[in-house]
């Protein structure tokens, strides 16, 4: 049967790994990178490869797109820092990014990658949230990385600390 | 792939969400994080006429990786109080209204007292012997990613001052009682004109980076309000203030500005009421009467024209403004109260605020507190009707015409989106004054509504 022209267009993305996937183009167009390579080269039924994500990590990209496929597209003017002041992430993408830590780092990556200001913004308010709260220890623990400070480094940092408000 | 993994710039996003108190728990973890954090920690810093404070900020400056961290100066208005700084008497019964700061021996308290008392006259030389003027500008010479000024009511502190001020009075609570004309006016010049040495250091460093200036609201409810920024600011004792307040305003893009039109008083005491018997003006009352203080002669008299003439030409000059929000604080529900003591009552203040001018790359307005005619606000919108994008009206009063007028010019001749309207009001209601309603009656009498869009697309309005 013929596609009808309310059937949804549909465009293939190829991952690092040679995998295709097969992905409505409004899905897709959540990606500003895939967006602007679509208006710029055109929908000729070509696949258009993303050579810097892999297939898992591209599913689930795709997994949130397809959730926030409505969402309005982020303002060009948005405040940054008053969106940053709030760490709340709604429970959807809160059960969304309930992966290991490499899955979560990997997501970031490709949401960076992908411009999708939306996705980044949820991956990084999540790491920002494994890290509030914490002592620097506790922090050391929880992503696994070493003291590289010299006694007079860390002298130095607690010096210029108090340079700074705590507010 | 672990965070360390990350690149640099996506390791300084993630802990840009972090607040300071994390921002400097995560600096102690590795030499990358606190080279990923430093940015964030660093990207404002507070100017202000203590030693220690600025001291931290001289540090900053100087500091060859974090000067150029550094996008906002906060001024902290707060100021330690004259009154109190110089009657310990005054000081002692002001600190035992605190619960924090009202124990130990008498002597400790005198201790403290005269550690106030010190703090008072080191800010005082500080701004008036030009070293706050001084170093802001020498700062600027090396912060050169400097892009916004904030006022802020505070207090600000600085963790390096902690022991300094530890268990005496905070700035911002003080009063200013009984004072006569020359200690108003020497009250005024430490509460209020603290500001113009940092403007006249931008100006002396002819630094035309600072495209933003915010000026913070006090935090009503909260017990220390801080300093309000009032109207007195643009009182200018010489007129290089003003000229270097034009080279400010001139440099703007973004101005979002929370001003009061009442007399400055500090925290508490921003509730003045000068006696109209003493030539105060008449009918000039605050919207919390609990904390009136009343004041000698002359108090009232501070007022002048000359105020509204320079801050009106300062927002004139600043041509380049893409975004205007300005708000007068202490919404009253008549004219007289509001601002019968600057002008008449029977005028609008609209124009008499500059806001006749015209600023031809404006994108978004937002106006609160402010009165003026139907004529007023369609004429603003007719002349910026190809710029602005977005228009919020807060509390704004017409004292003639209707503000179903000013949506029909917003809908038939604009294509504004959004713009809202919020607590708004016409000064007349049939033949009764809205300032004479009872509360119930003037809250129904204010219009609160919205544009929306309908399925094609097309606005309309909700009320």
């Amino acid at each position: 049967m013929a596609a009808t022209a309310s059937e949804p267009k549909k465009v293939t993305l190829t991952t690092s790994d040679n995998a295709d996937i097969s992905v409505e183009r409004e899905v897709a167009e959540r990606s500003i990178l895939i967006k602007n390579l679509l208006e710029d080269i055109g929908d000729n039924g070509d696949a258009i490869p993303i050579p810097n994500v892999n297939e898992a990590v591209m599913k689930k990209v795709l997994e949130w797109c397809e959730q926030h496929r409505k969402d309005p597209p982020a303002s060009q003017d948005d405040d940054a820092d008053s969106r940053k002041k709030s760490t709340d992430i709604d429970e959807w993408d809160q059960k969304f990014m309930q992966v290991d830590q490499e899955m979560l780092f990997e997501i970031i990556l490709a949401a960076n990658y992908l411009d999708i200001k939306a996705l980044l913004d949820v991956g990084c308010k999540t790491v920002a949230n494994m890290i509030k709260g914490k002592s620097p220890d506790e922090i050391r623990k929880t992503f696994n990385i070493q003291n590289d400070f010299t006694p007079e480094e860390e002298d130095q940092i607690r010096r210029e600390n108090e340079w700074a408000e705590d507010r | 792939m672990g965070f360390a993994e990350l690149p640099a710039e996506l390791q300084i996003e993630i802990l840009s969400y972090l607040e300071r108190p994390d921002l400097k728990a995560a600096r102690a973890v590795s030499r990358s994080f606190r080279d990923n954090t430093s940015p964030s920690l660093f990207k404002s810093t507070v100017a202000c006429p203590r030693y220690q404070a600025l001291g931290a900020m001289q540090k900053i400056s100087l500091h060859s990786v974090y000067q150029i961290y550094v996008k906002t100066i906060i001024f902290d208005g707060s100021v330690y109080d004259g009154d109190l700084a110089n009657n310990e008497q005054r000081y002692l019964i002001q600190a035992d209204e605190c619960a924090e700061i009202n124990t130990g021996f008498r002597w400790e308290k005198h201790t403290r007292y005269k550690r106030y008392q010190q703090l008072f006259r080191e800010q005082e030389d500080m701004r008036t012997g030009g070293v706050l003027f001084a170093e802001i500008s020498r700062a600027l010479e090396w912060m050169v990613n400097v892009s916004s000024l904030v006022y802020s009511p505070g207090p600000r502190n600085i963790p390096i001052e902690r022991k300094t001020m530890k268990d005496i009075l905070p700035r911002g609570i003080g009063g200013a009682r009984g004072m006569g004309v020359e200690s108003y006016d020497s009250f005024i010049k430490s509460n209020q004109h603290g500001i113009h040495y940092v403007i006249g250091a931008i100006y002396a460093s002819q630094y035309t980076g600072i495209h933003e200036f915010r000026v913070e609201t006090v935090h009503s409810g909260h017990e220390n309000r801080g300093t309000e920024f009032t109207i007195f600011v643009f009182d200018f004792p010489d007129p290089m203030h003003l000229e270097a307040g034009r080279f400010f305003f001139r440099q703007l893009h973004k101005l979002k500005l929370n001003m009061s039109l009442q007399l400055a008083g500090t925290a508490r005491n921003t509730a003045i009421n000068p006696p109209p018997i003493l030539g105060g003006p008449p009918g000039f009352q605050h919207a919390n009467p609990i904390h009136q203080i009343n004041f000698a002669p002359g108090a009232g008299q501070a007022f002048s024209a000359a105020q509204l003439v320079n801050f009106a030409s300062l927002l004139r000059e600043a041509k380049n403004l893409r975004e205007l929000s300005f708000h007068l604080a202490h919404w009253r529900p008549s004219a007289n109260l509001m601002y019968g003591h600057l002008i008449s009552p029977n005028q609008a203040i609209f124009p008499h605020l500059g806001l006749s001018g015209t600023w031809t790359k404006l994108r978004s307005l937002s106006l609160g507190g402010i009165y003026g005619t139907e004529k007023d606000f369609v004429s603003f919108i007719r002349r910026h009707k190809d710029t602005l994008k977005e228009v919020e009206f807060k509390y704004c009063s017409l004292t003639s015409g209707l503000w179903a007028s000013v949506v029909d010019e917003i809908l038939e001749n604009t294509s504004i989106f959004p713009f809202t309207l919020n607590k708004v009001n016409e000064t007349i209601i049939g033949d009764a004054e809205f300032h004479t309603l009872v509360a119930e009656e003037q809250d129904r009498w204010q219009y609160v509504g919205k544009l929306s869009l309908n399925a094609v697309g097309l606005r309309y309005f909700v009320s």
